[in-house]
């Protein structure tokens, strides 16, 4: 039969042949169309290069779409003659036809080579604004393959392609998010700046394959920008209750680490899991890093883990299966606990391969790890363990990283174990010997090894094994005892469980073995300080303070602390709270308050009164140096003003003072913020207060007094926001703003510097470029400078205008 | 992106194949044969989604035909077996009741069809009446010569 259709063919491609040399473009369209058949039969065809290009050639359009299916078919970079084709290509780019510009462009995308690329690059490009939308999509997809061979291209082509994501069609709309997601999967970090784009089409697109790429999109991004992932929560979390399946799926691998949309997804998942349609089951067992942060289980029975276990390598089987964990349970990577039935299904495959011990590859390196000595908790389970033994020992398995061979050592013994346990009850101790005689010789690698860890495994283990041979020649059986050693469960121990465990009476942890060099503090107060889990962290703070300045010392840091705090405001210390050790007063920034500056006191006035202040069993003085030695407790007044309330302690009154919540002993400095809400700001606003505190020293306490003053400008309220051009258009030409403008003559200063005055004063932005755009006009005359402003509060404006007068006449 | 798509039938014979990416002539041979023997190897509970080297393939099955795609990671297997779904449905409409003989006498417009429908290895087209319509114009022309 083959010889007889291998005859058949070449008779066939004989008369292609006669029929390519031919004048009439039909007969040779009919050839190339027989030849694209026999090309996807297997047989080459790139002989008749030249005249498939003829083909293409052609005015009429069903040969000219054979030329080019064939050309798509067989053409690819090492064929020669592309260069031929390329005037062809353009002609047809830019041919009236939609459908010759459409053939053209899908043959090509085929057969684009870097050359090609860059010859028709703009040719492309405009396509991609062609009034049809037929062509436009098939301009966007092809431009990515352009992209790829003539990498130049994008530059220029960029911002068209951006304009795609917008395009009032649909199909257009999806090719350009096709396209971008796939250059974004290659380079993120460029297409950032697209998200705010992204994020709004996910939001109102509708259809639900740009959906899915646009979510894996962002879960390519999400790991450079993190807020991303806080912003998407959301509309990711309306995503899954609206659908299912598929956007579920890239959705799991692609979810930031927020619980409560991992719990949703999780849900979904189960539900998918025990879906009949092993489609469905496929899919819902994610990718192994997605398994891990989801904490998934698998039911036991599944022929999904079957089914798809002879794709996987090894390596994907085990991290998709172990850190598999009690369902619902949460954990990271290798949660403390171990469900039994979980791990079932890997037991199934390996006793279908006991082949898959045979590591001898990189694979083991990503396997193991903490997965590795569970996984070989199979050996039970293992039909062959022998061969196993044999492969863990392997001279290869020296090169993994110590923390793996540590676990292999000590796996290699419980293989021995149960190898031994097998041999005796099988009674055949030449067996058991020459397996002993296996570790003996293959141990000693280990004992080499430069971990220590494993040093030190393999050498206990190793005096065991000779012990058991010594006791084998003497044809004692060894294998119960051997297995005693590995009975029981040894549960994990918690990090934090030694901690936990109570100190038995008379035992002192802290005394000293040796003779102390120093005298030891009183006994019972050690026991004391033991519990006290912040003193744990200090390792320097072993000596007991018994004495009350260190008391003091602490109170006095836990005050400071509070006082750090803006939000704190209390009426009341108390004494009794415990208080913990801070890294050092020193490290508090300071704000000096300048006693000696005298305060001018215009315009309203806000009284602040110390009433009290609160007293401890400090004795230090207080007046060593100025500005930072103030021990003020004190409730204070609030304000008269109409316009400014401090933000007073709930259930006091206007009236009230607002208390500083601080001390400060000497050569100590600290501060604390108050927030005033302002009620108008289309007045500048005068804030006047006074502070009082109590001084005390050896001699007594002296009540003091401090006023000052602060003045809010209309300027400091103002906050800048960008503004883009067509908004701001918008803006000045509707017609509620009211105008007003000021100006100011005898500048003496450049323009430039006298408008990065006026911005950092009055908090403005703006380049000299783009100023007509901003806030006002400035205009520019001889050595006068006039601004206008316009604003939707004339009192506003002028009291603005005010301010930059004052300002601009000071240059 | 779709790396390939293969239309094989149970005797490992290919009716159709379009490749996305150039992959050399000796190598498609084997590379059809090694796809269409995982394919028959599975059972009706396996799912319809094998990995395979460096993709994944996605496959349907409609009588003795097997219509085989192959996609990198970035794609969404349903979305991918959908596709072929559709595919199949348009070429149903067209042929009226396709069978394999008419794919095979009509391979030029079956791949017509599909270069309506995936260009440069993306989706492009999926409502039947808009890929459809060149074709059917196509033919309008022809009848008229």
């Amino acid at each position: 039969y083959l010889q007889a259709s291998a005859k058949y063919i070449s008779q066939c491609i004989d008369e292609i042949k006669q029929e390519l040399k031919q004048d009439n473009i039909a007969v040779k369209a009919n050839a190339v169309c027989k030849l694209t058949y026999l090309q996807m039969l297997g047989y080459d065809i790139s002989w008749a290069a030249f005249n498939i290009i003829e083909v293409m050639s052609a005015s009429k359009f069903t040969f000219k779409r054979i030329g080019y299916l064939a050309a798509s078919q067989c053409f690819h970079e090492g064929t020669d003659v592309i260069m031929l084709t390329t005037n062809q290509i353009r002609k047809d780019l830019s041919s009236p036809s939609q459908y010759d510009t459409g053939v053209a462009l899908t043959g090509l995308s085929c057969f684009v080579t870097p050359d090609l690329a860059r010859d028709l690059a703009n040719d492309i490009m405009t396509l991609m604004s062609h009034t049809k939308p037929y062509i436009r999509k098939k301009a966007v997809l092809i431009m990515y393959k352009v992209f790829l061979k003539y990498p130049e291209s994008l530059r220029p082509a960029f911002p068209r392609l951006k304009e795609k994501l917008e395009d009032p069609d649909p199909g257009v709309q999806s090719a350009a998010v096709n396209v971008i997601c796939e250059l974004a999967r290659r380079n993120p970090k460029n297409y950032l700046s697209l998200a705010p784009l992204f994020f709004k089409l996910m939001t109102s697109s509708t259809n639900n394959w740009v959906l899915i790429k646009i979510i894996k999109l962002f879960g390519a991004l999400t790991p450079l920008e993190p807020r991303l992932g806080k912003k998407l929560i959301e509309p990711l979390t309306n995503l899954i209750h609206r659908f299912s399946v598929s956007v579920l799926i890239s959705l799991s691998s692609g979810m930031p680490n927020h619980s409560a949309s991992i719990q949703l997804c999780v849900q979904k998942l189960r539900i998918l899991i025990e879906d009949s349609d092993q489609n469905c089951e496929f899919l819902s067992v994610p990718a192994p890093g997605a398994c891990v942060a989801l904490g998934l289980s698998i039911p036991h029975d599944s022929p999904v883990g079957l089914a798809r276990a002879p794709a996987c390598s090894i390596d994907m089987l085990y991290q998709g299966f172990w850190p598999v964990t009690r369902p619902g349970a949460r954990t990271g990577a290798s949660g403390a606990s171990e469900g039994p039935g979980a791990l079932a299904p890997p037991f199934q495959v390996l006793s279908v391969w006991p082949g898959a011990w045979g590591w001898g590859s990189a694979h083991v390196t990503p396997v193991a790890g903490r997965p590795a000595h569970r996984a070989l908790l199979v050996r039970r389970h293992l039909q062959e363990p022998q061969q196993t033994l044999e492969a863990m020992l392997r001279p290869k398995v020296t090169t993994l990283p110590g923390h793996i061979q540590a676990v292999y050592v000590q796996n290699v013994v419980k293989l021995y174990a149960s190898i031994l346990q097998q041999k005796e009850q099988a009674a055949e101790p030449e067996a058991a010997q020459d397996v002993t005689q296996l570790m003996v010789e293959r141990l000693p690698q280990f004992v080499q090894s430069a971990d220590l860890e494993v040093q030190e495994r393999a050498s206990c283990v190793l005096q065991l094994v000779k012990h058991i041979q010594k006791l084998q020649a003497k044809d004692v059986p060894v294998a119960e005892e051997v297995s005693a050693l590995f009975a029981g469960e040894l549960n994990p121990v918690a990090p934090k469980a030694q901690k936990k465990v109570p100190v038995p009476e008379g035992l002192d942890l802290d005394a000293w073995i040796n003779e102390p060099p120093s005298d030891s503090e009183s006994e019972d107060e050690k026991p004391k300080a033991i519990f006290h889990d912040e003193e744990q962290r200090h390792a320097k703070q072993r000596q007991p303070e018994a004495e009350e300045e260190e008391l003091a010392r602490r109170r006095e840091a836990r005050k400071q602390e509070q006082a750090n705090n803006p939000f704190y405001i209390k009426s009341s210390p108390s004494p009794q709270k415990r208080y913990q050790d801070m890294p050092g007063v020193e490290h508090i920034p300071v704000v000096q308050i300048d006693l000696s500056v005298p305060l001018k006191v215009p315009g309203k006035y806000l009284h602040r009164r110390g009433v009290k202040a609160k007293r401890d069993r400090e004795t230090q003085t207080l007046k060593q140096a100025p500005g930072s030695q103030l021990a003020a407790q004190s409730p204070t007044r609030g304000s008269n003003s109409r316009t400014a309330s401090p933000a007073a302690p709930e259930g006091s009154s206007v009236h009230d003072g607002v208390p500083v919540p601080f001390q400060l002993p000497p050569g100590i400095s600290n501060e604390a913020q108050f927030v005033f809400t302002i009620q108008s700001i289309v007045m500048a606003q005068k804030l006047k207060g006074t502070l009082s505190f109590i001084a005390k020293n050896d001699e007594g306490s002296t009540h003091e007094k401090l006023d000052f003053k602060l003045h809010f400008s209309c300027t400091s309220y103002l906050v800048t926001t960008p503004c883009y051009s067509d908004a701001f258009a918008k803006l000045l030409e509707s017609g509620d703003l009211s105008m007003s403008s000021i100006k100011v003559d005898g500048i003496s200063m450049s323009f430039q510097n006298l408008l990065a005055k006026i911005c950092f004063h009055h908090h403005f932005s703006g380049k000299a470029s783009d100023v007509a755009g901003r806030w006002g006009g400035f205009t520019r005359g001889e050595k006068s400078v006039s601004v206008d402003g316009k604003c939707s509060d004339a009192t506003l404006l002028s009291n603005l205008l005010a301010e930059m007068k004052a300002t601009l006449a000071e240059c | 992106m779709i790396k390939f798509f293969l239309m094989v039938n149970k005797q490992g014979q290919t009716r159709l194949s379009k490749y996305y990416e150039h992959v050399e002539i000796n190598k498609r041979t084997l590379l059809e044969t090694e796809v269409i023997r995982s394919c028959l190897s599975r059972s009706n509970e396996q799912c319809s989604f094998i990995e395979f080297k460096d993709f994944k393939l996605i496959y349907r099955q409609y009588a003795a035909l097997f219509i085989v795609v192959g996609v990198n990671d970035t794609e969404n297997e349903m979305a991918i077996y959908e596709f072929i779904h559709n595919f199949v449905e348009v070429l149903d409409e067209y042929f009226s009741r396709v069978s394999e003989l008419d794919i095979m006498f009509n391979l030029d417009k079956v791949h017509i069809i599909l270069d309506e429908m995936v260009l440069n290895g993306c989706i492009v087209e999926t409502n039947r009446a808009r890929i459809l319509a060149p074709l059917l114009i196509l033919d309008k022309m022809s009848e008229s010569i």
